[in-house]
């Protein structure tokens, strides 16, 4: 049984023997890693703080046939203003999920680990909440290696210039020549303009930390965001429950 | 397995569908169950089946209920002008075990939870908004969980609740549990008993 250390982000939690808890993290050094952490109902556990949902902790944990074994934790930082905005629990429950998703246990992706973060971060100091998802998906699509190419026309190759659309049953973007009418009338397209080219670009050497300095429309950050929830249910294939949960706050009434 | 008979097999399966049971435990409780006297048995069955059938949610708080008010509604001698929400019927159970508490409840059958897709949607809040017009009580208190979940949770149902005529809007207290050391405590439990510290009287 080897011990180790990581820091990790709770991802999510399911119960587990009673007061247990099988939980995901989200770690620098091992990637995604499961664990359980026991006792973690009774008042005064020590456990218990690490294990919420968003919480980065430095975890000390012990390696197990199937799942390894928390056994002790100091949170770093509980984000704690997520709580009492729902709107950037929702934002920040997508982050998380999608790492969930989209990794495999023992696979350590830094740059990953770093974005989200910095994300939780910026969505705890009441950024706005739109801008930082849409910038951190990117570049986590870009850490995991699945970002979209919106350089290059995805039937005949030529590099792309001016305005075209991003199709997401074909993962990638058209040139004009390739482009036809039924292209633009489908609800798993976007239009690419060159802002949003743009912006993509920027985004890839931005640091996340200076977000605050990226001066970019708001209609525009929706775009962004709006093509990577398209690139995740039709590239990645992925249904994200935080994504019905964003949709519900969004309803009037 | 194959070799065990096929009733004990599938009883086997079925004890091991319940929560926290592996497969170890689910073979250690068929082979009670089967060692057991028939009539404690057929109690236990009778006990599961008459549970399931009879007991529902209360038509007014979501509840645990035999028919269709829960005890707690049913009961005239309640306060009804207090109204304490909670996650689960367990928590009312709690509560009451307290004695401190006389007023009515509501369930809202869980929190919300982003990556679990819980919503808004998922729970009974547009039921809680209607009682509360209807009831109209001078105070509403919100006993969810100290989890993220349970905290955006009350926090949700507070922002929609946020100036509705008289009512009062109160958390449970949060802090550290009775008999804790508080060295013992980690930092963010110390940090809310902190900021929930209240006058002597
Ligand atoms: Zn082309
Ligand atoms: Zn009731």
């Amino acid at each position: 049984m080897r011990s180790y250390r990581a820091e990790g982000v709770a991802l999510l939690a399911h119960e587990y023997r009673g007061t247990g808890r099988v939980v995901n993290f989200f770690t620098r050094e091992r990637g995604k890693v499961e664990a359980v952490a026991q006792g973690i109902g009774k008042p005064g556990s020590s456990l218990a703080a690490a294990v919420e949902l968003f919480t980065h902790s430095q975890l000390f944990l012990v390696e197990g046939r199937i799942l390894d074994r928390l056994t002790q934790a100091r949170v770093l930082e509980a984000f704690e203003s997520l709580r009492l905005h729902v709107r950037r629990l929702g934002h920040a429950g997508f982050l998380c999920e999608l790492l969930a998703c989209a990794t495999e246990p023992g696979q350590p992706i830094p740059t990953a680990f770093d974005d989200l973060v910095i994300a939780l971060r910026l969505l705890d100091a009441d950024h706005e909440p739109v801008t930082v998802a849409a910038a951190a998906t990117w570049r986590i699509l870009g850490d995991l290696g699945v970002a979209p190419d919106l350089d290059r026309c995805v039937r005949c190759g030529a590099a792309l210039e001016a305005t075209r659309v991003f199709l997401a049953p074909e993962a990638g973007s058209v040139c004009g020549s390739c482009f036809t009418d039924e292209d633009g009338e489908t609800d798993a397209s976007v239009p690419v303009s060159a802002q949003l080219r743009a912006l993509t670009g920027t985004l890839g050497r931005f640091p996340m930390s200076r977000l605050s300095r990226l001066n970019v429309d708001t209609a525009l950050w929706n775009d962004l965001l709006r093509l990577e929830r398209l690139q995740i249910r039709y590239y990645l294939g992925l249904e994200l429950q935080s994504d019905s949960f964003l949709r519900q706050l969004c309803r009037p009434g | 397995m194959a070799s065990l008979p096929e009733p004990v097999r599938r009883l086997i399966e079925e004890i091991e569908r319940l929560p926290g049971i592996g497969p170890k435990s689910a073979q250690r409780l068929a082979l009670h169950l089967l060692q057991s006297d028939e009539a404690e048995v057929e109690a236990l069955a009778r006990a599961l089946v008459e549970a399931k059938r009879r007991v529902g949610r209360c038509r007014d708080c979501f509840n645990w209920a035999v028919g269709e008010l829960c005890e707690i509604c049913a009961d005239s001698t309640r306060e009804r002008d207090v109204v304490c929400v909670v996650e689960q019927p367990i928590d009312v159970a709690a509560l009451e075990r307290s004695g401190e508490y006389r007023g009515l409840y509501h369930v809202l059958e869980g929190a919300l939870n982003p990556v679990l897709g819980v919503g808004p949607e998922n729970l009974r809040i547009a039921a809680l908004l209607a009682r509360i017009e209807e009831l109209k009580p001078r105070e509403m208190i919100l006993a969810t969980s100290p989890t993220v979940e349970g905290d955006a949770t009350a926090e949700y149902i507070r922002s929609e609740l946020a100036g509705v005529g008289e009512l009062r809007i109160t958390r449970i207290a949060l802090g550290l549990p009775v008999g804790a050391d508080l060295d013992y405590a980690d930092q963010v439990t110390v940090a809310r008993a902190l900021r929930g510290r209240r006058p002597m009287e």
